[in-house]
């Protein structure tokens, strides 16, 4: 007996586009912030546990795996701002029109890169300007 | 003739099991870290230099409002991380955890 295809998921079988790659790299994005977030809680825990702890965590937090980590969450981190608003947009019902989303999308690509090398430079000043 | 039991009508939940609570906490959350996102990135390139006295200074400071804006910054990143999270698995591994 012949066995029916089962129906595929949309993105199996629809043409690649631009918007979709802007789609997946959204919850990339998000996948890497949610383990950027131990970084954050790591900082944040050695200021409170006070001076000394501080010092030896900014040496860990310098040192240059670390800061390939915190380059890759300083991008992730203006990409996902930004796309995340632009898909608020899209749960209100705005922007959905072929050529809005396609602008909107190369705003917030261009955007990202430029705020992330922004926010990456403030993050190396500061953690290599620490006494 | 239905093939559905009256006891799936009456719950009214389809297969999925829950209802749009997700999608709305997600959306919630991302709003507030939105706007907390930018307080703390704002934060921090205002510090001259991540001296433990600048960065200790800087969460203390306004004692309230910094304590209770951190709070809520962990509590929102926390939720819209597990949630986010279990979507992309889910998404992933087409397991409707």
């Amino acid at each position: 007996m012949a066995q029916r295809a089962r129906p595929l998921s949309p993105f199996m079988h629809y043409r690649w586009q631009y918007t979709n790659t802007l789609s997946i790299l959204h919850r990339i994005t998000g996948v890497l912030l949610s383990f950027g977030f131990f970084l954050l809680v790591y900082w944040l825990a050695a200021a409170a546990a006070g001076p000394a702890r501080y010092q030896s965590a900014v040496g860990i937090l310098g040192s240059l795996p670390v800061q390939l980590m915190l380059f890759g969450a300083a991008i992730s981190f203006c990409y996902h701002l930004l796309n995340g608003v632009r898909h608020l947009f899209f749960d209100l019902g705005h922007g959905f029109e072929t050529r809005t989303a396609r602008k909107s999308g190369w705003a917030v690509a261009i955007g990202a890169l430029v705020l992330g090398l922004l926010l990456w430079m403030v993050l190396r000043a500061g953690l290599g300007g620490a006494p | 003739m239905s093939l559905r039991s009256p006891l799936r009508r009456v719950t009214g939940r389809g297969s999925a099991k829950s209802g749009v609570g997700h999608w709305y906490v997600q959306r919630v959350t991302a709003a507030a870290l939105v706007l907390l996102g930018i307080w703390f990135v704002a934060g921090l390139a205002s510090l001259e230099g991540a001296s433990h006295a600048n960065v200790v200074g800087w969460l203390a400071s306004p004692i309230s409002s910094a304590l209770a804006v951190l709070l809520v910054v962990k509590f929102a990143l926390v939720v819209a991380a597990v949630i986010g999270v279990l979507a992309v698995l889910r998404i992933a591994f087409g397991v409707a955890a």
